[in-house]
């Protein structure tokens, strides 16, 4: 049974629509797999004999010690990324299967995707090198297995609370928690995983301990699925409840306050748009690349990183600018919009949110002024140029956007597109070198003013571009609803 | 008035529509029938302006609409999902629709009463967003939002497929209001035949992207037009 419900899972991945994903695309994601199982495979060799030779440590032991950190970063990233999918079980409902059958197939199913069975790759790898080194046999099977047992039932953990925010969010809590008192060395954190993982090699009958945590982890899942596994509970697709809600005063500017209110609904209402909310608060932490490579000291980087700290929802949400709209852009054509007044509606959501930024951007002034003064001249640069120029790379980005697809998230398509490639010129590249440039002869001070001056000059001119844009959504109106109408 | 002249649209090789002339006059309810594709979605959609026509146009009231976009003052539609917003609830949709038409939160609220039989308890506060609405509902609300704001041509593609029994006499009910009181065009699109003769006054029949029948409804059109279509089933040879 489980062999025909896998031939089943192999026909949708080659044939299915649901990942988004041309044959490019799958062979892209076939070689980043590779390439992660080469990494994995590599990392335990350098672990391993890394820790031996140049530290001349027990390697067993200090993976052990690390080893939190990264079952904690797994279950991280499974939460974020893998969904249970039970939308393609509905057709076996009524079919002659057992329930049990189903359910745990949708189990074992979440073992298949390749964040599962990654580590594995490290894992064996790095039992197996301990093996020729002359670690006991035992202990080494008993830690391998404990160890994986332990990352596996992370998936488990993930169907159980994948839809529950708010115990996602304790969670978290805990781990900044615990991850703050290990930083700071207030409880040793890092010394009692070395303990508890290396248990597994030392006293081999630990193992039992994982291998209850998994089988008590697996009949619970079992039992929740399998008690919700009605059309109307558990394989239903989340509803969220529905509240009529306005901001008044916005009202006041027509036709722009009422796509600002639009978009703002629109933002906080879909997944994908959630994630752009959530990246462009990520990116306000740009700056702190600063601390990685002395290169980011100079000021062109600095402008280059005031730029992205600043900009980072202007630069998500504007490349995308018609293309969030690509579910209703129909109704769009044939409404009495004016496309200025649309454009204008983005550009000042764009620009609010770059104003909230350079606000937010005032912890950089704690590693000095000049850091923050330049990257309030990117802010306005931002503001003045940039947005216009995103708006206009948006116009050629015909990807059609699911709003609510949350294995979207990451990796969005985008089109490539040599024209909107070619804008970065003016977006990235100018207010670096000018920046640069100017500070070089002339400092600090004259170099923000230059980059300040930049942004109210295009500020000024943003009617023009702004006709621009509006000419091209003209001429290309009949393709890009043509675009937005495939669904991949 | 629409006018179409000379309107053809060809993929490739395939011609999916080809039209002379047509005239609609204003205040006309205009139904068109005909099998999957005859070329019905394809001829709206060339009306709304979201496809180019191959050779010819449509204009409205003298406005060609692939040159001038006055047009849209003019004319509203809901053709299919795509003219809906998800994310948003339907009251939020209706204001929406309401602003870009030139009217405030209160008149699309007076606006909605008259729709309070139609909606059933089922759409107004209901606490789901549009894209959570079973497919009628969403049909329902899509309809309604196509009236928002006295348009005085409201396209329709297939309004009364997946709407139940009561609510599509309610439609056609609306539809002869409307259309009596506000003098307002509607084009409306159905593979019902009995649906369409009922509230048209006018039907016209599109058969592999032709204009084969052009008729003013009186009481022998349904059976006119099931024997048309019955002859077209008894005579498949011919088809191919």
């Amino acid at each position: 049974m489980f062999f025909k419900f896998l031939r089943l899972e192999f026909k949708s991945f080659f044939r299915g629509t649901s990942l988004g994903i041309n044959l490019a695309m799958k062979i892209f994601r076939f070689i980043g797999i590779l390439y992660f199982m080469g990494c994995l495979v590599g990392g335990a060799f350098i672990a391993f004999f890394y820790i031996k030779e140049e530290m001349h440590e027990d390697p067993l032991k200090i993976v052990s010690r690390f080893l939190i950190i990264a079952w904690a970063a797994d279950l991280i990233f499974k939460y974020m990324l893998q969904e249970m999918s039970t939308q393609n079980i509905k057709p076996f409902l009524t079919l002659n299967i057992p329930k049990k059958t189903v359910v745990n197939y949708t189990l074992v199913k979440t073992f298949f995707t390749p964040l599962s069975w990654l580590n594995s790759f490290f894992f064996i790898t790095f039992s197996a090198i301990a093996l020729f080194n002359g670690y006991g046999f035992v202990g080494v099977l008993s830690w391998l297995i404990g160890v994986s047992l332990l990352f596996y039932l992370n998936n488990f953990i993930n169907i159980l609370f994948n839809d529950k925010e708010t115990i996602a969010i304790v969670v978290g809590c805990v781990f900044a928690a615990v991850a703050g008192l290990a930083y700071y060395n207030i409880v040793p954190v890092l010394s009692y995983s070395e303990k508890f993982f290396f248990n597994f090699y030392e006293r081999p009958y630990f193992v039992v301990i994982s291998i209850l945590l998994f089988t008590a982890l697996w009949k619970i899942s079992f039992n929740y699925i399998h008690k919700a596994f009605y059309l109307d509970e558990g394989l239903e697709a989340k509803k969220t409840i529905g509240k009529t809600e306005n901001i008044a005063f916005l009202n006041k500017y027509g036709a722009i306050g009422t796509f600002i209110n639009n978009d703002i609904k629109m933002l906080r209402r879909n997944k994908v748009t959630k994630g752009i909310l959530i990246g462009s608060f990520l990116f306000l932490f740009y700056g702190m690349l600063m601390f990685s490579s002395p290169l980011y000291k100079t000021p062109a980087m600095t402008m280059f990183m005031g730029l992205f700290v600043t900009g980072g929802f202007q630069f998500l949400f504007g490349q995308r600018v018609p293309a969030f709209d690509s579910s209703y852009y129909p109704l769009m054509m044939t409404s009495n919009v004016p496309y200025k007044e649309y454009l204008k509606a983005k550009w000042w959501l764009m620009n609010i949110m770059t104003g909230v930024s350079i606000l937010l951007a005032v912890g950089y002034a704690y590693f000095g002024w000049e850091m923050y003064v330049t990257f309030f001249a990117a802010g306005i640069y931002n503001i003045g140029v940039n947005s216009q120029f995103t708006l206009w790379a948006g116009a050629f980005n015909k990807t059609q956007i699911d709003l609510n697809a949350k294995e979207k998230r990451f990796g969005q398509k985008n089109s490539f597109n040599l024209k909107a490639l070619l804008l970065l010129i003016p977006k990235m590249f100018l207010p670096m070198a000018v920046f640069g440039g100017v500070q070089h002869f002339f400092g600090i001070g004259a170099g923000v003013v230059s980059v300040a001056i930049m942004g109210l000059a295009g500020f000024l001119f943003r009617e023009k571009i702004f006709d621009i844009i509006v000419k091209h959504y003209k001429v290309e109106k009949y393709s890009t609803l043509e675009a937005f109408k495939n669904k991949d | 008035m629409i006018t179409i002249h000379n309107l053809s649209k060809t993929y490739g090789k395939a011609t999916v529509l080809n039209i002379e002339n047509l005239e609609i006059p204003s205040g006309e309810t205009f139904g068109l029938v005909g099998n999957n594709g005859a070329g019905k979605t394809t001829l709206f959609s060339l009306m709304l302006d979201l496809i180019q026509p191959t050779t010819g146009f449509v204009s409205v009231d003298d406005i060609k609409v692939n040159e001038s976009e006055a047009w849209k003052n003019k004319v509203s539609a809901f053709v299919d999902e795509s003219f809906l917003i998800g994310y948003l609830t339907p009251e939020e949709y209706f204001y929406f629709i309401g602003e870009l038409r030139g009217q405030n939160k209160a008149s699309v609220d007076e606006f909605l009463k008259q729709f309070h039989d139609l909606f059933n308890g089922e759409i107004l506060n209901s606490g789901k967003y549009v894209r959570d609405l079973s497919k009628g509902n969403q049909k329902k609300v899509g309809i309604v939002g196509a009236m928002i704001g006295n348009p005085e041509i409201i396209i329709l593609d297939e309004p009364f497929a997946n709407l139940d029994p009561s609510t599509q006499i309610k439609l056609k009910n609306l539809i002869k209001e409307l259309s009596k009181q506000d003098g307002v065009t509607f084009l409306i699109s159905s593979h019902d035949l009995s649906h369409t003769t009922e509230v048209c006054n006018r039907i016209v029949v599109v058969n592999k992207g032709k204009l084969v029948k052009d008729i003013q409804t009186d009481p022998e059109t349904l059976r006119d037009l099931e024997q048309y279509f019955a002859d077209q089933v008894s005579k498949p040879v011919e088809m191919i």
